[in-house]
């Protein structure tokens, strides 16, 4: 199966002839992975856009002897270096929201609740619960 | 001979001199050896669950097997439990704690004399403080076994209920236990946790730090009881046939095993995990006094779309 690719973001740019447009939408219409990364494509997309814009500080260019592309990659500098701190900045609150959860078994959690009930509690048959649901299955 | 003075020492004092006495009876229950084929069915909002399996319990210990299905062994004495597969692996798990002391807001009727599977047998109810009837409880005649229960949910339908298909008194066959894989849950201050030392009615009795991440609260009301986890990281539920539930503007993912319900759910500070014997409408009181799922932000959710 071949897949997008580069085209999803000249899709997302609205630069594809029509042709490719239409080849495009039919083959997102079939494909959910394309669909899914179409989105991932469109959600980073619009955290680059959401990045705040940078004032370049004001250069006198008469107190430089150098020539003006010295100066301009200077500037670069300075902006790349002020995205970069952005970035980083963005990976520090993404680090700390770490959204990877912690799996709770359900047959071990009830486990240790039985351990600790007392014999046999009201239901015995709350030890169905782990007979039947031992790590490889549940009762749906 | 023990269980025929059973039957009459309790319905010559019945009454008002035993309203009150669930444990008398459940501590009974708790003593009793038998075997037998129970079933037990459980009518939640996710379905019926429904079980059958091979009870034996013996010198306080209980053994129970599926009947049939994956043929898992569950042998639980106090604080002590452990699960046999059918490929011969194990584990126990142990928790040390004390029996519950507690002045329970439930009532028991007067015991009306039964007979089951051709059996003498008491049956009464149990009421909360209000005066409904929360659980419908047949005990063995002669060996006070609980030979019948029904769990009542607040309108008086029925949650659960265990029936036995056939019974018998036996003298001994306690449960032996493996211990390949154990993890042994250790006592924490309960105080010195996030755990609430009351909620909706059930009180706190101990605390254990969960090997997984995270401490465990155990809590009962003398009738049912829960045990409550609560991690400092978001949390999942790993089990088939976990549902998500809609409630007070977020989530909770809730699985039903014939007896249990797991609920788990993410709060601002982490994420908690509660487990129990509760009927359903127990359940929502307690969660309704726990802190509530948190909606996620708009950074998390951009964050699940662009790395799942």
């Amino acid at each position: 199966v071949s897949h997008l690719g580069e085209l999803l973001s000249t899709y997302l740019d609205g630069e594809l002839s029509a042709g490719e447009h239409r080849r495009v939408a039919s083959h997102l219409a079939g494909c959910e992975a394309c669909r899914m990364e179409l989105d991932h494509v469109s959600v980073g997309r619009g955290l680059a856009r959401s990045l705040p814009t940078l004032e370049l500080p004001v250069i006198d260019a008469a107190a430089f002897t150098s020539p003006p592309s010295v100066v301009r990659r200077r500037g670069r500098s300075l902006a790349l270096a002020g995205a970069a701190a952005v970035l980083l900045a963005l990976a520090g609150v993404a680090a700390t929201l770490d959204p990877t959860p912690q799996q709770i078994s359900a047959p071990a959690l009830v486990q240790a609740h039985l351990a600790r009930s007392p014999v046999p509690g009201l239901t015995p048959g709350g030890l169905a619960s782990v007979t039947n649901a031992s790590p490889e299955g549940a009762t749906p | 001979m023990v269980g025929t003075s059973l039957v009459v020492g309790l319905l010559a004092l019945g009454g008002p001199a035993w309203a009150g006495e669930l444990d008398e009876y459940l501590d009974s229950a708790s003593a009793a050896e038998f075997s037998g084929t129970q079933v037990v069915s459980c009518d939640t909002p996710d379905g019926v669950r429904e079980a059958v399996i091979e009870i034996t319990q013996s010198f306080g210990a209980v053994s129970a097997v599926s009947a049939g299905r994956s043929g898992t062994r569950v042998a639980v004495a106090a604080g002590t439990l452990d699960v046999v597969r059918p490929d011969g692996t194990s584990e126990r798990t142990t928790v040390s704690g004390e029996p519950a002391e507690l002045e329970t807001g439930y009532t028991v009727s007067v015991p009306r004399v039964a007979r089951v599977l051709d059996r003498a047998a008491i049956e009464l109810t149990v009421a909360d403080g209000e005066g409904v009837e929360r659980a419908r409880l047949v005990f063995d005649g002669v060996t006070g076994a609980l030979i019948e229960s029904d769990v009542l949910n607040a309108d008086g339908s029925v949650y659960c209920q265990t029936r036995m298909l056939d019974f018998s008194p036996v003298e001994s066959g306690a449960v032996a236990g493996e211990d390949d894989d154990a993890t042994t849950l250790e006592p924490v201050d309960a105080d010195g946790t996030d755990l609430p030392a009351d909620v909706a009615g059930f009180t706190r009795l101990d605390a254990y730090e969960w090997d997984a991440g995270g401490v465990i609260g155990y809590y009962t009301d003398g009738l049912f009881s829960f045990s409550l986890l609560a991690t400092n990281r978001p949390v999942e539920m790993d089990a088939p046939g976990t549902v998500e539930v809609a409630s007070r503007d977020a989530s909770y993912q809730r699985w039903f095993g014939p007896g249990q319900v797991v609920m788990v759910w993410d709060t601002d500070a982490g994420g908690l995990a509660l487990t129990g014997d509760l009927p359903v409408d127990l359940v929502e009181a307690v969660t309704a006094e726990l802190p509530a799922p948190r909606r996620p932000g708009l950074l998390s959710r951009v964050w699940q779309r662009l790395f799942g």
